[in-house]
Protein backbone atom coordinates (compact mmCIF):
# COMPACT_ATOMS: atom_id res chain seq x y z
CA UNK A 1 0.00 0.00 0.00
CA UNK A 2 1.15 3.53 -0.51
CA UNK A 3 2.79 5.58 2.17
CA UNK A 4 2.04 8.63 2.71
CA UNK A 5 4.80 10.75 0.97
CA UNK A 6 5.22 14.29 -0.64
CA UNK A 7 4.65 13.35 -3.86
CA UNK A 8 6.57 14.91 -6.48
CA UNK A 9 3.61 16.91 -8.42
CA UNK A 10 5.78 19.92 -8.09
CA UNK A 11 8.86 19.18 -10.53
CA UNK A 12 8.66 19.91 -13.41
CA UNK A 13 10.13 22.54 -15.21
CA UNK A 14 12.03 24.27 -12.91
CA UNK A 15 14.33 21.57 -12.66
CA UNK A 16 15.31 21.54 -16.25
CA UNK A 17 19.10 23.67 -16.51
CA UNK A 18 19.65 26.39 -18.84
CA UNK A 19 20.44 25.12 -22.11
CA UNK A 20 16.76 23.37 -22.14
CA UNK A 21 14.83 26.43 -20.75
CA UNK A 22 16.56 28.65 -23.47
CA UNK A 23 15.41 25.93 -26.05
CA UNK A 24 11.81 25.82 -24.67
CA UNK A 25 11.65 29.94 -25.09
CA UNK A 26 13.57 29.95 -28.81
CA UNK A 27 15.98 32.47 -27.34
CA UNK A 28 19.06 32.37 -28.92
CA UNK A 29 22.17 33.50 -28.78
CA UNK A 30 21.98 36.76 -31.22
CA UNK A 31 18.62 37.43 -28.70
CA UNK A 32 20.88 37.31 -25.79
CA UNK A 33 23.46 39.68 -27.95
CA UNK A 34 20.99 42.26 -28.62
CA UNK A 35 19.56 42.25 -24.51
CA UNK A 36 23.74 42.57 -24.10
CA UNK A 37 23.97 45.84 -26.29
CA UNK A 38 20.85 47.35 -25.08
CA UNK A 39 22.40 46.86 -21.39
CA UNK A 40 24.82 49.46 -22.30
CA UNK A 41 22.19 51.96 -22.93
CA UNK A 42 19.53 51.10 -20.07
CA UNK A 43 22.28 50.32 -17.40
CA UNK A 44 22.74 54.20 -15.92
CA UNK A 45 19.03 54.19 -15.54
CA UNK A 46 18.18 50.71 -13.32
CA UNK A 47 18.73 52.65 -9.99
CA UNK A 48 16.60 55.46 -11.10
CA UNK A 49 13.87 53.00 -12.42
CA UNK A 50 14.17 50.78 -9.31
CA UNK A 51 13.88 54.10 -6.84
CA UNK A 52 10.61 54.55 -9.25
CA UNK A 53 9.40 51.61 -8.15
CA UNK A 54 9.58 51.83 -4.44
CA UNK A 55 7.75 55.09 -4.80
CA UNK A 56 4.76 53.33 -6.69
CA UNK A 57 4.49 50.43 -3.88
CA UNK A 58 4.40 52.93 -1.68
CA UNK A 59 2.06 54.36 -2.94
CA UNK A 60 -0.31 50.80 -3.08
CA UNK A 61 -3.06 50.56 -0.14
CA UNK A 62 -3.01 47.04 0.36
CA UNK A 63 -1.32 44.69 2.91
CA UNK A 64 1.96 45.35 1.47
CA UNK A 65 3.34 46.82 4.61
CA UNK A 66 5.12 44.04 6.18
CA UNK A 67 7.50 45.07 2.99
CA UNK A 68 7.94 48.62 4.03
CA UNK A 69 10.02 48.73 7.11
CA UNK A 70 12.81 50.45 5.92
CA UNK A 71 15.96 47.89 6.67
CA UNK A 72 13.84 45.36 4.71
CA UNK A 73 13.19 47.84 1.56
CA UNK A 74 17.03 48.62 1.15
CA UNK A 75 17.56 45.10 1.22
CA UNK A 76 15.10 44.08 -1.67
CA UNK A 77 15.71 47.24 -3.60
CA UNK A 78 19.32 46.07 -3.62
CA UNK A 79 18.34 42.47 -4.51
CA UNK A 80 15.74 44.17 -7.38
CA UNK A 81 19.06 46.13 -8.66
CA UNK A 82 21.23 43.07 -9.07
CA UNK A 83 18.28 40.94 -10.60
CA UNK A 84 18.26 44.00 -13.57
CA UNK A 85 22.21 44.41 -14.38
CA UNK A 86 22.53 40.12 -14.09
CA UNK A 87 19.41 40.06 -16.43
CA UNK A 88 20.96 42.67 -18.74
CA UNK A 89 24.51 40.74 -18.89
CA UNK A 90 22.74 38.21 -20.17
CA UNK A 91 25.02 35.42 -18.88
CA UNK A 92 22.43 32.65 -18.98
CA UNK A 93 23.63 29.50 -17.24
CA UNK A 94 22.43 27.54 -14.20
CA UNK A 95 23.35 29.81 -11.66
CA UNK A 96 21.80 32.49 -13.46
CA UNK A 97 17.84 30.06 -12.99
CA UNK A 98 18.70 29.03 -9.77
CA UNK A 99 18.90 33.16 -8.56
CA UNK A 100 15.39 32.77 -10.78
CA UNK A 101 14.28 30.19 -8.63
CA UNK A 102 15.30 31.87 -5.61
CA UNK A 103 12.83 34.88 -5.93
CA UNK A 104 10.02 32.22 -6.24
CA UNK A 105 10.99 30.45 -3.21
CA UNK A 106 11.47 34.02 -1.31
CA UNK A 107 8.01 35.00 -2.74
CA UNK A 108 6.33 31.91 -1.48
CA UNK A 109 7.97 31.38 1.67
CA UNK A 110 6.44 34.81 2.96
CA UNK A 111 3.16 33.98 0.74
CA UNK A 112 3.36 37.12 -1.06
CA UNK A 113 1.79 37.25 -4.22
CA UNK A 114 3.79 37.50 -7.44
CA UNK A 115 1.89 40.49 -7.85
CA UNK A 116 4.57 42.72 -7.37
CA UNK A 117 7.35 40.76 -9.06
CA UNK A 118 5.44 41.16 -12.01
CA UNK A 119 4.62 44.74 -11.57
CA UNK A 120 8.44 44.98 -11.23
CA UNK A 121 8.61 43.62 -14.51
CA UNK A 122 5.97 45.83 -16.21
CA UNK A 123 7.92 48.49 -14.71
CA UNK A 124 11.58 47.33 -16.17
CA UNK A 125 9.79 46.78 -19.60
CA UNK A 126 8.06 50.62 -20.20
CA UNK A 127 11.57 51.84 -19.54
CA UNK A 128 13.28 49.78 -21.72
CA UNK A 129 10.21 50.53 -24.79
CA UNK A 130 11.31 54.23 -23.20
CA UNK A 131 14.83 53.98 -23.91
CA UNK A 132 14.04 52.38 -27.53
CA UNK A 133 11.56 54.90 -28.72
CA UNK A 134 14.19 57.55 -28.17
CA UNK A 135 16.98 55.47 -29.67
CA UNK A 136 18.33 56.09 -33.15
CA UNK A 137 18.53 52.36 -34.70
CA UNK A 138 16.36 51.50 -37.10
CA UNK A 139 13.44 50.44 -36.58
CA UNK A 140 13.34 47.22 -37.19
CA UNK A 141 16.11 46.55 -35.16
CA UNK A 142 14.45 48.24 -32.71
CA UNK A 143 11.69 45.83 -32.67
CA UNK A 144 14.13 42.92 -32.79
CA UNK A 145 15.64 44.32 -29.15
CA UNK A 146 12.39 44.63 -27.82
CA UNK A 147 11.30 40.93 -28.79
CA UNK A 148 14.21 39.57 -27.47
CA UNK A 149 13.34 41.23 -23.99
CA UNK A 150 10.64 39.90 -24.18
CA UNK A 151 11.56 36.61 -24.51
CA UNK A 152 13.89 37.08 -21.76
CA UNK A 153 11.49 38.43 -19.24
CA UNK A 154 8.80 35.92 -19.77
CA UNK A 155 11.53 33.14 -19.24
CA UNK A 156 12.39 34.63 -16.00
CA UNK A 157 8.74 34.63 -14.96
CA UNK A 158 8.13 31.16 -16.07
CA UNK A 159 11.08 29.47 -13.85
CA UNK A 160 9.96 32.29 -10.72
CA UNK A 161 6.00 31.75 -10.88
CA UNK A 162 6.99 27.64 -11.58
CA UNK A 163 8.97 27.66 -8.30
CA UNK A 164 6.65 29.82 -6.55
CA UNK A 165 4.03 26.78 -7.18
CA UNK A 166 5.88 24.33 -6.32
CA UNK A 167 6.75 25.72 -3.12
CA UNK A 168 3.22 26.53 -2.37
CA UNK A 169 2.02 23.22 -3.48
CA UNK A 170 4.42 21.31 -0.53
CA UNK A 171 3.54 23.59 1.83
CA UNK A 172 -0.07 22.27 1.23
CA UNK A 173 0.69 18.52 1.03
CA UNK A 174 2.98 19.26 4.51
CA UNK A 175 -0.31 20.62 6.32
CA UNK A 176 -2.61 17.52 4.52
CA UNK A 177 0.20 14.90 6.15
CA UNK A 178 -0.24 16.69 9.60
CA UNK A 179 -4.27 16.22 8.64
CA UNK A 180 -3.68 12.68 8.03
CA UNK A 181 -0.74 11.75 10.75
CA UNK A 182 -3.30 12.97 14.03
CA UNK A 183 -3.04 11.00 16.94
CA UNK A 184 -5.54 8.03 18.09
CA UNK A 185 -5.72 7.97 21.60
CA UNK A 186 -7.31 4.88 22.99
CA UNK A 187 -8.43 5.66 26.28
CA UNK A 188 -10.65 3.77 29.15
CA UNK A 189 -13.53 6.07 29.82
CA UNK A 190 -14.75 3.58 32.35
CA UNK A 191 -14.03 0.64 33.81
CA UNK A 192 -14.74 -2.28 30.96
CA UNK A 193 -15.38 0.50 28.29
CA UNK A 194 -13.08 1.52 25.78
CA UNK A 195 -13.52 4.60 23.32
CA UNK A 196 -11.55 6.18 20.46
CA UNK A 197 -12.61 9.48 18.94
CA UNK A 198 -11.24 9.36 15.20
CA UNK A 199 -10.60 12.89 13.84
CA UNK A 200 -9.59 13.73 10.35
CA UNK A 201 -8.53 11.11 7.54
CA UNK A 202 -8.18 7.70 7.65
CA UNK A 203 -6.08 6.41 5.18
CA UNK A 204 -4.38 2.65 5.21
CA UNK A 205 -1.28 3.78 7.19
CA UNK A 206 -3.65 5.32 9.57
CA UNK A 207 -6.16 2.40 9.77
CA UNK A 208 -3.41 -0.47 10.29
CA UNK A 209 -2.36 1.85 13.23
CA UNK A 210 -5.79 2.42 14.88
CA UNK A 211 -6.88 -1.39 14.23
CA UNK A 212 -3.26 -2.52 16.42
CA UNK A 213 -3.64 0.22 19.22
CA UNK A 214 -7.18 -0.76 19.43
CA UNK A 215 -6.52 -4.30 19.74
CA UNK A 216 -3.66 -3.80 22.06
CA UNK A 217 -5.55 -1.86 24.63
CA UNK A 218 -8.55 -4.36 24.82
CA UNK A 219 -5.87 -6.60 25.20
CA UNK A 220 -4.24 -5.45 27.52
CA UNK A 221 -7.30 -3.55 29.59
CA UNK A 222 -9.52 -6.71 28.91
CA UNK A 223 -12.59 -4.52 28.56
CA UNK A 224 -15.66 -5.73 26.81
CA UNK A 225 -17.05 -2.65 24.78
CA UNK A 226 -15.42 -0.68 22.66
CA UNK A 227 -16.71 2.79 21.44
CA UNK A 228 -15.96 4.08 17.95
CA UNK A 229 -16.51 7.68 17.69
CA UNK A 230 -16.08 8.73 14.06
CA UNK A 231 -18.37 12.20 14.25
CA UNK A 232 -15.05 13.84 13.46
CA UNK A 233 -14.24 12.02 10.61
CA UNK A 234 -14.60 13.66 7.56
CA UNK A 235 -14.91 10.85 4.48
CA UNK A 236 -16.41 8.00 4.40
CA UNK A 237 -16.01 5.74 1.59
CA UNK A 238 -15.74 2.11 0.86
CA UNK A 239 -12.20 1.59 1.52
CA UNK A 240 -12.83 3.97 5.17
CA UNK A 241 -15.86 1.70 5.95
CA UNK A 242 -13.96 -1.98 5.08
CA UNK A 243 -11.33 -0.64 7.70
CA UNK A 244 -14.29 0.23 9.99
CA UNK A 245 -15.34 -3.25 10.01
CA UNK A 246 -12.52 -4.92 9.66
CA UNK A 247 -11.65 -3.31 13.30
CA UNK A 248 -15.24 -3.89 14.61
CA UNK A 249 -14.62 -7.68 13.66
CA UNK A 250 -11.26 -7.87 15.26
CA UNK A 251 -12.57 -6.19 18.47
CA UNK A 252 -15.49 -9.22 18.53
CA UNK A 253 -12.73 -11.82 17.68
CA UNK A 254 -11.12 -10.56 21.16
CA UNK A 255 -14.47 -10.77 23.14
CA UNK A 256 -15.14 -7.28 23.39
CA UNK A 257 -18.68 -5.38 21.62
CA UNK A 258 -17.70 -2.92 19.42
CA UNK A 259 -20.35 0.46 19.02
CA UNK A 260 -19.90 3.19 16.36
CA UNK A 261 -21.13 6.35 17.28
CA UNK A 262 -21.53 9.71 15.81
CA UNK A 263 -23.09 8.52 12.20
CA UNK A 264 -24.55 12.23 10.57
CA UNK A 265 -27.44 11.48 8.72
CA UNK A 266 -25.71 12.87 5.72
CA UNK A 267 -23.08 9.99 6.03
CA UNK A 268 -25.94 7.61 7.31
CA UNK A 269 -27.40 7.93 4.04
CA UNK A 270 -23.98 7.86 1.88
CA UNK A 271 -23.26 4.42 3.36
CA UNK A 272 -26.45 2.84 2.73
CA UNK A 273 -26.48 4.56 -0.84
CA UNK A 274 -22.89 2.64 -1.26
CA UNK A 275 -24.63 -0.62 -0.30
CA UNK A 276 -22.45 -1.40 2.44
CA UNK A 277 -24.08 -3.88 4.96
CA UNK A 278 -22.97 -3.00 8.46
CA UNK A 279 -24.26 -6.18 9.46
CA UNK A 280 -24.70 -6.72 12.95
CA UNK A 281 -22.73 -4.03 14.23
CA UNK A 282 -24.47 -1.09 16.77
CA UNK A 283 -24.27 2.29 15.59
CA UNK A 284 -25.53 5.38 17.02
CA UNK A 285 -26.33 8.87 16.05
CA UNK A 286 -24.40 10.68 19.23
CA UNK A 287 -22.05 9.83 21.72
CA UNK A 288 -24.75 9.74 24.11
CA UNK A 289 -26.68 6.55 22.71
CA UNK A 290 -23.68 5.07 22.38
CA UNK A 291 -22.82 5.22 26.21
CA UNK A 292 -26.20 4.20 27.38
CA UNK A 293 -25.73 1.01 25.13
CA UNK A 294 -22.14 0.76 26.58
CA UNK A 295 -23.40 1.17 30.35
CA UNK A 296 -25.93 -1.69 28.94
CA UNK A 297 -23.54 -4.04 27.79
CA UNK A 298 -21.40 -4.18 30.75
CA UNK A 299 -24.31 -4.11 33.20
CA UNK A 300 -24.41 -0.79 34.48
CA UNK A 301 -27.09 1.75 35.09
CA UNK A 302 -26.71 5.66 35.29
CA UNK A 303 -29.72 7.03 38.06
CA UNK A 304 -29.75 10.57 39.03
CA UNK A 305 -28.60 11.37 42.56
CA UNK B 1 -16.73 35.02 -14.92
CA UNK B 2 -14.10 34.00 -12.41
CA UNK B 3 -12.68 30.53 -13.49
CA UNK B 4 -13.41 28.22 -10.81
CA UNK B 5 -12.75 25.02 -12.19
CA UNK B 6 -9.59 22.74 -10.33
CA UNK B 7 -7.58 20.34 -11.98
CA UNK B 8 -4.87 17.98 -9.97
CA UNK B 9 -2.43 15.40 -10.85
CA UNK B 10 -3.13 12.05 -8.39
CA UNK B 11 -0.21 9.81 -7.77
CA UNK B 12 -0.52 9.55 -4.27
CA UNK B 13 -3.03 9.23 -1.34
CA UNK B 14 -1.94 12.52 -0.22
CA UNK B 15 -2.80 13.89 -3.82
CA UNK B 16 -6.48 12.40 -3.54
CA UNK B 17 -6.70 13.78 0.03
CA UNK B 18 -5.53 17.61 -0.99
CA UNK B 19 -8.19 17.14 -3.93
CA UNK B 20 -11.17 16.23 -2.15
CA UNK B 21 -10.93 18.73 0.37
CA UNK B 22 -10.84 21.38 -2.82
CA UNK B 23 -13.54 19.79 -3.97
CA UNK B 24 -15.20 20.10 -0.25
CA UNK B 25 -14.37 23.93 0.01
CA UNK B 26 -15.87 24.30 -3.25
CA UNK B 27 -19.16 22.72 -2.66
CA UNK B 28 -19.32 24.53 0.52
CA UNK B 29 -18.76 28.08 -1.23
CA UNK B 30 -21.99 27.71 -3.17
CA UNK B 31 -23.94 26.31 -0.78
CA UNK B 32 -24.51 22.43 -1.46
CA UNK B 33 -26.09 21.00 1.38
CA UNK B 34 -24.60 18.12 3.51
CA UNK B 35 -25.87 15.12 1.86
CA UNK B 36 -24.97 16.48 -1.52
CA UNK B 37 -21.33 17.66 -0.30
CA UNK B 38 -20.98 13.80 1.29
CA UNK B 39 -21.97 12.06 -1.93
CA UNK B 40 -20.28 14.03 -3.94
CA UNK B 41 -17.01 13.88 -1.57
CA UNK B 42 -17.28 10.30 -1.21
CA UNK B 43 -17.95 9.90 -4.77
CA UNK B 44 -15.00 11.56 -5.92
CA UNK B 45 -13.33 9.41 -3.15
CA UNK B 46 -13.64 6.48 -4.66
CA UNK B 47 -13.26 7.15 -8.22
CA UNK B 48 -9.79 8.61 -7.19
CA UNK B 49 -9.22 5.42 -4.96
CA UNK B 50 -9.88 2.91 -7.97
CA UNK B 51 -6.82 5.40 -10.36
CA UNK B 52 -4.29 5.42 -7.43
CA UNK B 53 -5.05 1.29 -6.92
CA UNK B 54 -5.54 0.27 -9.94
CA UNK B 55 -3.82 3.01 -12.38
CA UNK B 56 -1.46 4.15 -10.01
CA UNK B 57 -1.68 8.07 -11.41
CA UNK B 58 -4.60 10.05 -13.44
CA UNK B 59 -5.69 13.07 -12.96
CA UNK B 60 -9.21 15.39 -11.88
CA UNK B 61 -10.81 17.98 -13.03
CA UNK B 62 -13.75 19.79 -11.43
CA UNK B 63 -16.15 22.68 -11.54
CA UNK B 64 -19.17 24.17 -10.15
CA UNK B 65 -21.55 25.03 -13.39
CA UNK B 66 -24.81 26.10 -13.62
CA UNK B 67 -28.08 25.02 -15.75
CA UNK B 68 -31.84 25.49 -16.38
CA UNK B 69 -31.80 22.80 -13.35
CA UNK B 70 -29.58 25.56 -11.15
CA UNK B 71 -25.74 24.73 -10.17
CA UNK B 72 -24.16 21.29 -10.34
CA UNK B 73 -20.77 19.57 -9.68
CA UNK B 74 -18.83 18.63 -12.52
CA UNK B 75 -16.41 15.95 -11.86
CA UNK B 76 -14.06 13.83 -14.33
CA UNK B 77 -11.23 11.43 -13.38
CA UNK B 78 -9.19 10.09 -15.70
CA UNK B 79 -6.41 7.79 -15.82
CA UNK B 80 -3.99 6.15 -18.20
CA UNK B 81 -4.02 2.79 -16.41
CA UNK B 82 -4.72 -0.71 -18.01
CA UNK B 83 -8.33 -0.07 -18.63
CA UNK B 84 -11.48 -1.66 -17.88
CA UNK B 85 -12.19 -6.01 -19.12
CA UNK B 86 -15.49 -6.27 -18.35
CA UNK B 87 -16.94 -2.51 -17.54
CA UNK B 88 -20.35 -4.52 -16.77
CA UNK B 89 -19.25 -6.81 -14.01
CA UNK B 90 -17.00 -3.78 -12.67
CA UNK B 91 -20.39 -1.62 -12.24
CA UNK B 92 -21.84 -4.61 -10.41
CA UNK B 93 -22.36 -4.86 -6.68
CA UNK B 94 -19.56 -6.72 -5.06
CA UNK B 95 -17.66 -7.00 -8.09
CA UNK B 96 -13.57 -6.47 -6.81
CA UNK B 97 -10.56 -7.66 -8.43
CA UNK B 98 -9.01 -6.70 -5.21
CA UNK B 99 -10.58 -8.75 -2.63
CA UNK B 100 -12.18 -5.65 -1.23
CA UNK B 101 -15.98 -4.91 -0.81
CA UNK B 102 -16.40 -3.95 -4.46
CA UNK B 103 -18.81 -1.41 -3.87
CA UNK B 104 -17.35 1.32 -4.79
CA UNK B 105 -18.44 2.02 -8.35
CA UNK B 106 -21.63 0.79 -8.16
CA UNK B 107 -22.08 3.00 -5.16
CA UNK B 108 -21.32 5.78 -6.96
CA UNK B 109 -23.68 5.19 -9.83
CA UNK B 110 -26.33 5.26 -6.99
CA UNK B 111 -25.22 8.09 -4.89
CA UNK B 112 -24.92 10.95 -8.22
CA UNK B 113 -27.44 12.14 -10.78
CA UNK B 114 -25.22 11.20 -14.63
CA UNK B 115 -22.50 8.61 -13.71
CA UNK B 116 -20.53 7.65 -16.98
CA UNK B 117 -17.53 5.28 -17.25
CA UNK B 118 -15.56 4.79 -20.33
CA UNK B 119 -12.81 2.33 -20.33
CA UNK B 120 -10.35 1.12 -23.35
CA UNK B 121 -7.75 -1.73 -22.07
CA UNK B 122 -4.46 -0.92 -22.25
CA UNK B 123 -5.69 3.00 -23.01
CA UNK B 124 -6.92 3.69 -19.70
CA UNK B 125 -10.23 4.67 -17.65
CA UNK B 126 -12.36 7.54 -17.84
CA UNK B 127 -15.41 8.25 -15.22
CA UNK B 128 -17.47 11.25 -14.79
CA UNK B 129 -20.16 12.14 -13.12
CA UNK B 130 -22.70 15.45 -12.66
CA UNK B 131 -24.53 16.15 -9.14
CA UNK B 132 -26.96 19.04 -9.07
CA UNK B 133 -27.70 21.30 -5.74
CA UNK B 134 -31.03 20.29 -5.66
N1 LIG C 1 -9.43 3.22 -12.84
C1 LIG C 1 -9.48 1.87 -12.96
N2 LIG C 1 -8.57 1.24 -13.75
C2 LIG C 1 -8.61 -0.12 -13.89
N3 LIG C 1 -9.52 -0.91 -13.27
C3 LIG C 1 -10.45 -0.33 -12.48
C4 LIG C 1 -10.48 1.09 -12.28
N4 LIG C 1 -11.52 1.36 -11.47
C5 LIG C 1 -12.10 0.20 -11.16
N5 LIG C 1 -11.47 -0.83 -11.77
C6 LIG C 1 -11.87 -2.25 -11.73
O1 LIG C 1 -13.25 -2.32 -11.39
C7 LIG C 1 -13.44 -3.11 -10.21
C8 LIG C 1 -14.58 -2.56 -9.41
O2 LIG C 1 -14.25 -1.30 -8.84
P1 LIG C 1 -14.97 -0.82 -7.50
O3 LIG C 1 -14.44 0.52 -7.14
O4 LIG C 1 -16.43 -0.95 -7.69
O5 LIG C 1 -14.53 -1.91 -6.43
P2 LIG C 1 -13.12 -2.12 -5.71
O6 LIG C 1 -12.23 -0.96 -5.98
O7 LIG C 1 -12.60 -3.43 -6.12
O8 LIG C 1 -13.52 -2.17 -4.19
P3 LIG C 1 -13.99 -0.96 -3.26
O9 LIG C 1 -14.05 0.27 -4.11
O10 LIG C 1 -15.34 -1.35 -2.74
O11 LIG C 1 -12.99 -0.85 -2.18
C9 LIG C 1 -12.11 -3.07 -9.50
O12 LIG C 1 -11.94 -4.19 -8.67
C10 LIG C 1 -11.12 -3.05 -10.66
O13 LIG C 1 -10.89 -4.32 -11.17
MG1 LIG D 1 -12.90 1.02 -5.61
Amino acid sequence: MTDVIVSSTGTRSTTKDAATLLKQFRITDADLDLVRQFGDKIRPKIDAFVDQFYVWLAEQPFKYEFFMDDAHVQEVRTQQTKYWHDFFDAKIDDDFVETRRHIGRVHAKIELPLDIYMAAMNNCLENCVDVLMADEEPGNERQRTLLAIAKLMHFDEMITADTYSQVTNEVMLEQSKSMIEMSTPVTAIWDDILMLPLVGIIDSKRALDITARVLEEIGRTQSSCFILDISGVAIIDTAVANYLIKITKACRLMGCEPLISGLSPAIAQTIVNLGIDVGTIQTTGNLREALKHAFDHVGMTVTEK
Amino acid sequence: MPITRKRQIIKSETDIIVALSKLRTMLEGVGFGELQISSSVTAASELLRNIEKYAGSGWVQFDVMTDSRGPYLEFTATDHGPGIADPEQAMADHFSSSGTLGLGLPGVKRMVDDFTLSSDIGVGTTASFKLWKG
